[in-house]
């Protein structure tokens, strides 16, 4: 029996209510407590239809949730514990746009898709009338009850004819307000029903006179659709969300709307749903991607704690007279207040607790070039004459000691980095003469007088720009992406060079954790790519274990999270940022004028953050506010379709939880790990190399997996498991034949060699009809062509390898409807003995590939998917496929002789779905079949006669549901399967 | 249809701007016909939701070829859109609900009944799988109640859908009113999209039904009374239930030898890429663009 265990996919309304959050997903309603972000109930409310819209009677806690043609009348108590309330399903004969109760309570009004509205006695669900316009029935795309004391209006957004606006009493027309160019996708009127506001295709917001019907005001600044409005704060302000991703709030002012903030809140692409809860201002939004987002309004991003030039400092500073063309130059942030050097050498401290300014010294030492360095209550200033002069203070930030030290083994200074441990406080000092060694001074804590120093001599092509000390080790991070790793216990011995594949500057080397014998270290470089890096000292190996990149912007540095969340900060046109990576949102953003300015984040992410930088001569700080409530209710996945899903097959990942990976239509790869208990799934990673959609995605083996797309790419990627998170590493690419954007590599199959999972052969097929083997080669990390050619000129859209015996068969599926297989075995270079492949070390070559050898006709469209039984004996072999025909069928080859097969039909249900059918998996040993299609419906048949019977069907929430991929739990003799569309479901066979 | 590197990858893009065709939809219909023959006979046909026009431009074709006696053949091309002429073709820009259009297009053909009707109609999609296909059924459903008026016993509708999760109820319905309900995928649609057509072959509405076109009442009102399936607006909501579900036969249209469109044809690029027939028209957000242009969209806080 299938069981249904979790289902993340769209989220279309989203509803607050006192302390809680009430969340549609597909046909449910989850209820989350949004302080804590604990979720406290799921609730089934229809048996296929989603959940389109909330709405809440306080008074009698009753909710009418409706979506497409279904509502129910819902008792709040049981949404916070049933299961399910299934049996209170009503329908409709027409689409229901928009549903609210009454004024006494004592009806409610359902708005149809053909603006009309059925006024129904909540009792006993009789219609006791049904109110409409003379005339006025086209379809709607939106529309909206608004239930007032004395009258309701009915606001009805058209695809033609603008807003429609009626008196649901006397069904007179009041407005037909016309301004929007296209359909309108959303209209609600204020809460005191004065203004309405409208979207449209034409991406405007545009807000009415309710009385008068005149447009007052339009707007514009989302780059798509707006999908949902939603009045706030007294009806002075307006929250959109949009196809954009975007979630935008808004001043309404003298008739005037004006942006105030910009939340990038899902992935690609559209956030559906909005509510705000306005006595914490805070905005929960459901997209495509299925996260259900917390927006924090206020806090804003932006309250920049002070803002201030050096003219309007001296003004409050006494002794400190600004010079033109004075400068900030450096500054370091204690829990004191700040401490800044300008570029005349002048030394200011401003203590945040009383908010004052005070002078502390002046030292033409320091005149036009100065770095800072900071540590618990010391700076450090550092000039390019080899001075290093330190001011220690106590915790009032009172000076209690000034020090000089000389750096006499250098000629000159040039850069001063910093790095901060528990134990010491280092400074890495670098000298523009190559001649010069590089310096570092190692301290205790608060103290102004190094420890110890050590000097390395400095590499020839080193421009120092981060470091870190770790294990004794001190790595130096620098310009053209390259790393130093020295030892500390070895001063002149040569460092380890670390060679990343990026453009720009390492901004950032943090030590992480060390499992066996290997230090793991993340990076960041300035051209938006992150690595993690493992590093064994002993045998001064390294390896990069994870690359990716950002998707704009640069980096400047990354940390983990209490929840394990790795986040990533740097500059994004001209806003400063963090950057949840795990989940992919934003957490924080300051407009900054951009990268290249003088700037610091200081403080801890557990603790308090604060943002220093300096824009047009104006120093800002920043208290980055901690966020009161979750960042998200749920995570979700994709914004846009899963093409392939692939499960980790042959080892668990952490207990019960097990790795799989899904590739999309937006273009990422995903890496996750799934809960085989609960369903619940956690992200780790969302890939960005390819740069278009996904076609396929498979592990090959526990740690290595590959996927393909468009541009003819294809890439080999190594999981690593051997630390706290799972880490992925792009291995290798196959080069591109030719530079044509839409030649599509569709499907690949993989056969290990030699019995192990080191090399193996890999077969591609592409959408011009070509089909390749390649061989792999791990210790060269290099593919090899060794077959090539072409089956006709329709695309094929699956592949497999098929070793019999002593044979190697290849088997193609494509847009013909045909099953093709060629006979590969004196094509390849390798020995092939009872069903593997050995490597006898003869020479590769590429050869033509030759005339297919059985050809049979199967389905009257393309094969969508397949999957292949190797039969007992050996010598024959079943093929399941899923065609665009709405056809599944089994396909059996025999071997005739060594070279040439008998192909027959077995079984052939040609109504096997009432559409495409899209995956096809073999279930429980191979005795049954998993079929999905994108009419939504999974089956399962029974095959063990070579006979499709089905014997389970269920409806899944996913739609366009086009993915799957099944493993076999092992103890527990359960299947977990999981189905990929607009969203993921996932469920177990037991 | 623009003029874009489209040309390289679209063969039968590239083979509509060759042909004249205003959009690469053409061939559809051209394949559906070679595989069911719908026009050979076809004296009156109407073309609904017809802009830009590349249907009417094969009704036309094939209705009207050179050197035969053509004067008593028909064919009226409705659209709310505006559409350039073309030849042999009628064009009414109207509401194909409303029962003014029934009454012109009857006039058009004095009385007469049609012999063919189709609507290669397609509603602006939203994302909502659940929304997008509701509304392109009651579009077809729509284009069904004024073909209901119009048809002839024994003629044939053909109108594009896409094979959601709800199709099958589709298909039941339309059981109700044809002899012949059958899927229909021409090669030149991509297997990669959920676009089919559906070919009713043989009208043949239930006795004592009158269908009758109201300008207050909707499309499902209109089908009450013939016996088509769907959920009748009765006096009270009635719990859920499964509603009459129907799968239709798949046929694969166009054959083999035609092009894939699924695939990626290696084409002579060194020609000069034809100007499309006819220009795109402008989208509802052609300031949004223009603005994003002039660098007004920037997140500037």
């Amino acid at each position: 029996m299938l069981q249904k265990l979790n289902h993340v996919g769209p989220s279309l309304a989203v509803k607050f209510y006192e302390k809680w959050c009430l969340c549609s997903q597909g046909p449910f309603i989850e209820v989350f407590d949004y302080s804590n972000g604990s979720s406290i109930n799921r609730c089934h409310i229809f048996h296929r239809n989603k959940v389109h819209g909330i709405s809440i009677d306080k008074t009698s806690g009753n909710v009418l949730v409706y979506g497409s043609r279904s509502f129910s009348i819902v008792n709040i108590n049981d949404l916070f514990s049933k299961s399910e309330v299934l049996d209170q399903e009503k329908m409709t004969g027409e689409w229901i746009m928009s549903g609210e109760f009454s004024f006494n309570k004592e009806e409610i009004y359902l708005l149809t898709s053909y603006n009309r509205v059925l006024i129904i006695d909540p009792d006993n669900f009789t219609v006791k009338s049904t109110h409409f316009v003379e005339g006025e029935r086209s379809i709607l795309y939106s529309g909206s009850i608004k239930v007032l004391r004395h009258k309701v209006l009915v606001n009805a957004g058209t695809i033609m004819n603008g807003i429609i606006v009626w008196e649901l009493d006397s069904k007179k027309k009041i407005h037909t307000l016309r301004g929007h160019e296209g359909s309108i996708f959303y209209v609600t009127t204020s809460n005191n029903g004065k203004l309405l506001a409208s979207c449209s295709d034409d991406r405007s917001i545009i807000i009415w006179d309710m009385v008068s019907g005149k447009l007052l005001s339009r707007a514009w600044g989302h780059t798509a659709r707006i999908w949902n409005l939603k009045f706030f704060n007294d009806d002075t302000q307006l929250i959109s969300v949009s196809e954009d991703c975007t979630c935008r709030v808004w001043n309404y002012k003298n008739d005037e709307l004006t942006i105030k903030d910009i939340f990038e809140s899902h992935l690609t692409k559209n956030v559906w749903g909005v509510d705000v809860e306005e006595t914490n201002l805070i905005a929960i939004s459901g997209g495509n991607d299925g996260r259900l987002k917390v927006t924090e309004l206020v806090p804003h991003n932006r309250s920049c704690n002070i803002e201030l030039s050096l003219e309007s400092i001296s003004e409050q500073c006494d002794g400190f007279i600004h010079k033109a063309n004075e400068i900030v130059k450096g500054f370091h942030w204690f829990d004191f207040g700040l401490v800044l050097i300008t570029s005349e050498g002048n030394i200011l401290e401003y203590l945040q607790n009383i908010e004052e300014w005070k002078f502390l010294d002046y030292d033409d030492r320091f005149f036009s070039f100065s770095i800072t360095q900071g540590n618990e209550n010391t700076i450090f200033f550092m000039n390019n004459k080899c001075l290093l002069t330190s001011f220690k203070f106590d915790k009032f930030g009172s000076v209690l000691q000034k020090v000089d030290y000389e750096l006499e083994l250098l000629t000159k200074t040039v850069n001063c980095l910093s790095v901060r441990h528990t134990a010491h406080f280092y400074l890495i000092i670098e000298s523009p003469n190559p001649r010069d060694p590089l310096l570092m001074l190692k301290f205790n804590h608060g103290s102004c007088a190094p420890t110890e120093r050590y000097t390395f001599s400095k590499p020839e092509n080193m421009i120092s720009s981060c470091a870190e000390v770790h294990n004794n080790r001190l790595l130096v991070g620098a310009r053209f992406s390259l790393a130093f790793i020295f030892d500390l216990a070895s001063e002149t011995k040569p460092p380890i060079v670390v060679k990343t594949q990026a453009a720009d500057a390492i901004t950032s080397i943090n030590y992480l954790e060390t499992t066996e014998n290997d230090a793991l270290f993340s990076m960041t470089n300035r051209d938006g790519t992150y690595f993690f890096v493992a590093v064994d000292f002993r045998s001064s190996v390294y390896k990069t274990i994870h690359a990716n990149k950002i998707s704009r912007g640069f980096l400047e540095g990354s940390f983990y999270d209490s929840n394990d969340d790795f986040f990533v900060y740097g500059f994004k046109s001209n806003l400063f940022h963090i950057y949840n990576e795990s989940q992919q949102y934003e957490v924080f953003s300051q407009p900054c004028g951009g990268a290249h300015r003088q700037w610091k984040l200081f403080g801890s992410q557990e603790q308090q953050q604060v943002l220093c930088f300096v824009k047009n001569s104006t120093l800002n700080i920043t208290k980055i506010p901690k966020g009161k409530y979750p960042g998200a209710l749920k995570n979700g996945t994709h914004g846009r379709e899963i093409r392939d899903i692939s499960f980790r097959k042959r080892s668990n990942y952490c207990k019960e939880n097990l790795l799989f990976i899904t590739g999309s239509e937006d273009t990422t790869v995903k890496l996750s790990s799934i809960n085989s208990e609960t369903g619940a799934i956690q992200n780790f990673w969302t890939l960005k190399s390819h740069v278009s959609g996904l076609q396929r995605c498979k592990f090959i083996c526990d740690n290595f997996f590959i996927t393909c797309s468009a541009r003819e790419e294809l890439f080999l990627w190594e999981l690593n498991d051997q630390f706290s998170h799972p880490y992925v590493n792009l291995k290798q690419k196959l080069i591109p034949s030719m530079n044509n954007p839409d030649l599509r590599i569709m499907d690949f199959d993989v056969l290990f060699l030699n019995g192990d999972t080191c090399d193996f052969i890999m077969a591609t097929v592409y959408s011009d009809s070509s089909v390749k083997v390649w061989h792999y080669f791990n210790e060269q990390n290099s593919f090899t062509l060794i077959i090539d050619g072409r089956y006709e000129t329709c695309c094929i859209w699956n592949v497999a390898f098929i070793p019999l015996q002593n044979c190697l068969k290849l088997l193609i599926a494509p847009t013909d409807g045909h099953l093709i297989t060629w006979d590969i075995t004196n094509s390849v270079p390798f020995e092939i003995r009872n069903n593997e492949l050995f490597d006898r070390g003869l020479k590769l070559e590429t050869k033509q590939l030759q005339n297919w050898s059985e050809k049979i006709l199967v389905h009257t469209a393309g094969i969508k998917s397949l999957d292949v039984k190797l039969d007992k004996s050996s010598d024959s072999f079943k093929v399941y496929s899923g065609g665009d025909d709405n056809a599944v069928a089994i396909t059996k080859f025999t071997n005739n002789d060594n070279y040439t097969m008998k192909a027959e039909i077995l079984d052939h249900d040609s109504y096997a779905a009432s559409s495409t059918v899209t995956s096809v998996n073999l279930l429980d040993n191979d005795t049954k079949l998993l079929a999905t299609s994108v009419d939504q419906v999974i089956r399962i048949r029974d095959i063990t006669n070579d006979k499709l019977k089905i014997t389970e069907s269920k409806y899944t929430t996913v739609a366009d549901t086009g993915s799957s991929d099944i493993v076999t739990l092992p103890n527990v003799q359960k299947t977990l399967i999981l189905i990929g569309g607009l969203g993921l479901s996932c469920w177990r066979d037991e | 249809m623009g003029k874009s590197s489209k040309d390289k990858r679209d063969l039968y893009y590239r083979k509509a701007k060759e042909q004249g065709y205003r959009a690469r939809s053409a061939f559809k219909l051209l394949q559906l016909d070679d595989d069911f023959h719908f026009l050979q006979q076809a004296v009156r046909v109407v073309d609904l939701c017809a802009a830009p026009g590349s249907w009417s431009q094969v009704l036309s074709r094939r209705l009207f070829p050179q050197s035969s006696d053509n004067s008593d053949r028909k064919i009226v091309a409705v659209d709310l859109q505006p559409m350039s002429p073309i030849d042999n073709v009628i064009t009414l820009q109207a509401d194909i609900t409303h029962p003014k259009t029934l009454q012109t297009i009857t006039e058009l053909f004095e009385g007469k009944k049609a012999d063919f009707i189709c609507s290669d109609g397609a509603p602006d999609v939203t994302g909502l799988h659940d929304l997008d296909e509701y509304v392109q059924q009651q579009l077809i459903l729509s284009a069904l109640q004024l073909s209901t008026c119009l048809l002839r016993k024994g003629g044939n509708f053909v109108a594009k859908i896409f094979r959601g999760r709800d199709i099958d109820m589709l298909y039941s319905q339309l059981g109700y009113l044809f002899e012949k309900v059958i899927c229909a995928k021409p090669r030149s649609s991509r297997g990669t999209s959920l676009e089919s057509f559906i070919v009713c072959l043989g009208y043949n509405p239930p006795a004592n039904w009158e269908p009758k076109l109201d300008v207050n009442s909707s499309v499902e009102d209109f089908f009450q009374g013939c016996d088509i399936g769907k959920l009748r607006l009765e006096d009270k909501c009635p719990n859920y239930h499964e509603e009459p579900r129907s799968i239709a036969t798949f046929i694969a249209c166009g054959g083999l030898s035609s092009f894939d469109s699924d695939a990626t044809y290696h084409v002579d690029t060194s020609t000069p890429a034809l100007d499309p027939v006819q220009s795109p028209t402008n989208p509802p957000y052609k300031k949004a663009l223009e603005l994003k242009r002039r660098g007004k969209m920037t997140r500037a806080i």
